[in-house]
């Protein structure tokens, strides 16, 4: 059997966490299932766009993708509740928590499987938490946010982050940022510090703030009929490499993070700052009563239990 | 080129001319909204005191629906572009029969398209757009529905020219 | 692949339209490697295939050439650029070149491009006397400065995607992208006699040039507008086009008071027709480029290839037919995400500087936009002027002959590119 798998960035396993993941899950699957299945891997997104993927793998033309909240959004919009400002307190909490170990992340992915019949094999961050870059001012209270045009992806809880923050949401298509922030169509932007490292930001941006106020998951999505047609030693080793290719991944994202590929290469061109304590409190307090109060109103009951189960998670895990 | 010279060919023609007529008025209406939309986008993020985050990805999905509505004018026309130096050297009766042969290929890929365009737009029904949370299907159906008109057109197309009876195609096709 | 091959070439031998053969040569490869579940792939990358926002700059930059050729803006531009250099032999299609430097700082596709000058220059060429493969040829020839003088969309794609400067690319595009000019403006030169160009017949006096001056003085603007909006950073290259519309609009039917409303439908009827031919392609492209892909072929093509020989210069030329063959196939986008990460790391080994490769892939890849069977700007042009493709493609041989060996010169003179980003990088 084959096993194709899709992702988004690109193959070296030490440039991208999903490079990482799908070299290790490759490595393991084939040995541990003695070469019987045969994992094929197509980086960069070269299927096509992240929620066509999923509807490939849907439809079994392919058989995995490790794919974005923008992605999954498109076929599972509950994954919005991750978009909560300021939810998670650090990066060890999230690590606990977008996991398929923890209770939520098991609700998540059942649900997810309800809904759609994607097997998810694994959660993970998509590469750190948020942060602002600007061209403008260094960004160290809400008052800084006044009036910047700041690029977001056409997402409704994006959007409302910075415009609750006195912002103005900038949407603009991925293929246009790095000119339009050359140029000054859009003042800044916000990414995981990985991808402002990878889109080349630091060369048209002065100031990176560490906001830390989101971080979005990456959902590992299998087609089901292909994974319940494998022998059970064979999902035993699929689950397992899933597992360890997700350790594998969250890993090289915080060493990429640490490393000359993040945050000390943006810092050597960039102005860095990261928010205090009580101006972190400042900036929740602005955006995440219009967040929830938006995903509320987007997906009602449904979502504000699924955000409840999120939040709960997070309590237990701060602990 | 010759008008068609038989009564069939000749209806065939004036159908397609009367579908092509609206679909050309549908389509000027839909770029006129394509253009307002970006200067929108523009004004909103510079005058307007609104944040408008639809327009981009509105935007994209009208020029879909008018270049798609437009390929079947570009069928009725015979606009599309091929290479034509072979079709041309070949004698007027091989001309016809080839030309048959290709309008029928196109109109399978056509129905092909309409067919599981459908299917295509039921599942984009389950997914969503960021504009007001639209579904894609509205998108989405660009397809099915300008393949299945542009299908129809190639048919019309053929039996219209099918039906020229005189030496057949010593122009260009126009 | 050979079933998908034969009816590839077959049916395009056979003058089906390219935007059907495309399409069906897809479909037949998804039929081959499955299920139904590959040909419902068919409506979907269909889709995907135009689901990009940067595409919207050619519908614009059609119907802005639309308004300007009804106003009499175009008219005016053309007669001050003929006042100026009109003695001269081929001064249109020299000024034509230039205009397209000029325009490149307005534009990151090579597309665009073409949609613009193909809806006016291409007709006034015509006017002037020109033969209209030429000028689609001198058109098509400089459309590829629009993409490799920064702006450039395929070098924001090669920058993110393989770890390289961004801003080092655009530097390092510089040179080559008035290189290109320079070439072109000599091959014109040099089939001047050759094909009776047209040659005004006396020198301009300084008042004939101050009378077209002040004549188009409002239509030049246009381009200083737009520009200006894109560098003062309040439009982004794309929407630059609809500003373009915008002040082509407002000249053409407040200023010149040369267009009705329904004048305004019919043009908006032509751009919609125009674009549908062009975009049946890119649309119907992304089901052949989808099968290519699932099933490896580029990469297997490469490493075919490449297997050959190991010396530099052979793998530099191999890189580079092997660019211009893919781009016979495939959209340039999509060869580009999947070349690239094939042959940065070997042109690594050879030790090339990764903003050197980056613009000779780059470049590669442009020209074979111009190249038949599939090449996008030669559609384009063939579809808003009605020219046929293989009248402009062999207007355009020596072009394409010259920005080949212009390629090459910059395969084996990093100097050349790299001037201009080190000189910046201090
Ligand atoms: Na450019
Ligand atoms: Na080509």
């Amino acid at each position: 059997t084959t096993l194709k798998l899709g992702h988004l960035n690109p193959a070296d396993p030490m440039q991208s966490h999903s490079g990482a993941m799908a070299a290790v899950f490759k490595a393991l699957v084939e040995s541990g299932t003695n070469g019987e299945i045969t994992v094929d891997l197509f980086s960069d997104g070269q299927l096509g766009k992240d929620d066509e993927v999923i509807q490939q793998v849907r439809d079994g033309v392919i058989q995995a993708s490790i794919s974005s909240a923008g992605g999954i959004a498109a076929h599972y919009p509950l994954v919005g509740v991750f978009d909560v400002p300021f939810a998670f307190p650090n990066i060890a909490v999230a690590h606990k928590v977008m996991n398929l170990d923890s209770a939520f992340g098991r609700t998540f992915a059942a649900d997810v499987e309800a809904r759609t019949g994607l097997k998810v094999v694994g959660l993970l961050d998509s590469g750190g938490f948020f942060a602002i870059s600007n061209s403008r001012r260094p960004i160290t209270s809400v008052a800084d946010m006044k009036d910047l045009r700041i690029r977001t992806m056409t997402l409704p809880t994006h959007e409302t982050i910075v415009s609750s923050l006195g912002g103005r949401p900038t949407p603009l298509p991925w293929a246009e940022v790095y000119t339009a922030l050359q140029t000054g169509v859009a003042d800044g932007q916000m990414n995981p510090i990985p991808i402002i490292a990878f889109a080349k930001f630091d060369e048209v941006q002065k100031y990176l703030t560490i906001t830390n106020h989101i971080i979005t998951p990456y959902v590992w999505v299998m087609n089901k009929g292909f994974y319940d047609g494998l022998t059970a030693e064979q999902r035993a080793v699929v689950d397992y490499a899933a597992a360890a290719a997700v350790d594998a991944g969250r890993g090289i994202s915080r060493i990429i993070e640490a490393s000359e590929r993040g945050l000390p290469k943006l810092a050597k061109k960039m102005e860095v700052n990261a928010l205090s304590a009580s101006e972190r409190a400042a900036f929740a307090e602005a955006t995440q009563p219009a967040v929830r109060k938006l995903i509320v109103d987007k997906f009602g009951a449904e979502g504000e239990a699924m955000l409840n189960a999120l939040m709960t998670e997070i309590e237990t895990a701060s602990k | 080129m010759h008008p068609p010279t038989v009564s069939w060919a000749a209806r065939a023609d004036r159908w397609g001319g009367a579908l092509n007529r609206w679909v050309e008025r549908l389509c000027a209406l839909l770029v006129v909204v394509l253009v307002l939309d970006v200067w929108l986008g523009v004004l909103a993020r510079y005058v307007l005191p609104i944040h408008l985050t639809f327009t981009e990805e509105l935007a994209r999905y009208l020029m879909i629906w008018v270049a798609l509505l437009a390929v079947s004018c570009g069928v009725y026309r015979r606009e599309h572009i091929g290479m034509l130096f072979l079709f041309e050297r070949l004698p007027g009766r091989a001309r016809r029969a080839v030309l048959l042969g290709l309008d029928g290929a196109a109109f399978a890929f056509f129905a092909l398209l309409a067919w599981y365009g459908i299917g295509f737009t039921a599942a984009g029904a389950k997914q969503f757009s960021m504009i007001f949370g639209m579904s894609k299907a509205l998108p989405f159906a660009a397809v099915p529905v300008t393949a299945a008109l542009a299908g129809i057109q190639v048919v019309l197309a053929a039996v219209r020219d099918q039906g020229r009876l005189d030496d057949f195609g010593t122009e260009r096709i126009p | 692949m050979t079933l998908v091959a034969v009816t590839f070439f077959g049916l395009l031998l056979l003058g089906m339209p390219i935007g059907y053969v495309l399409g069906i040569a897809g479909v037949v490869g998804m039929l081959q490697i499955g299920g139904e579940q590959f040909v419902s792939m068919a409506p979907r990358r269909f889709f995907a295939g135009l689901d990009l926002f940067p595409f919207l700059a050619m519908p614009f930059f059609i119907l802005a050439g639309e308004i300007m050729n009804r106003s009499g803006i175009t008219r005016r531009l053309v007669e001050f650029a003929d006042a100026l250099v009109g003695f001269l032999r081929g001064g249109m299609a020299h000024s034509n070149m230039v205009a397209s430097v000029l325009f490149a700082g307005i534009t990151g596709a090579a597309t665009a491009d073409a949609a613009a000058f193909g809806n006016t220059m291409v007709p006034a060429m015509v006017k002037k006397g020109y033969s209209r493969p030429f000028a689609c040829a001198v058109t098509a020839a400089g459309s590829i400065i629009g993409p490799t003088i920064p702006p450039s969309n395929l070098m924001v794609i090669y920058g993110s995607l393989m770890g390289v400067s961004i801003a080092g690319l655009f530097a390092a595009g510089i040179l080559p992208g008035l290189l290109i000019c320079l070439i072109c403006m000599a091959v014109i030169a040099a089939l001047g006699r050759r094909l009776n160009l047209p040659k005004g017949t006396e020198r301009p006096s300084l008042r004939s040039i101050l009378v077209a001056f002040r004549s188009s003085l409002v239509a030049m603007v246009m381009p200083l507008i737009i520009l200006g909006g894109i560098l003062g950073g309040i439009v982004t290259p794309t929407e630059a086009a609809s500003i373009a519309v915008a002040y082509a609009l407002v000249i053409g039917g407040l200023v010149y008071r040369t267009i009705s409303v329904a004048d305004l439908v019919e043009m908006c009827i032509r751009t919609a027709r125009v674009t549908g031919v062009i975009f049946l392609i890119i649309a119907s492209a992304s089901i052949l480029g989808w099968w290519m892909t699932f099933e490896k072929i580029p990469q297997l093509i490469a490493v075919t290839f490449l297997q050959i020989s190991d010396d530099p210069a052979a793998i530099i030329a191999m890189i580079l037919a092997l660019l211009l063959v893919i781009g016979l196939f495939m959209d340039v986008n999509a060869a580009l995400i999947i070349l690239a990460p094939v042959l940065a790391p070997l042109t690594a080994t050879i030790g090339m500087d990764p903003v050197h490769a980056g613009i000779m892939i780059v470049l590669a890849l442009n020209i074979s936009l111009m190249t038949p069977p599939v090449g996008a700007c030669l559609f384009v042009l063939a579809s808003v002027t009605g020219e046929r493709v293989e009248a402009i493609s062999r207007a355009l041989a020596p072009f394409i002959v010259a920005e080949m060996a212009v390629l090459v010169l910059i395969a084996f003179w990093s100097d050349l590119t790299l001037f201009l980003p080190r000189l910046l990088a201090g």
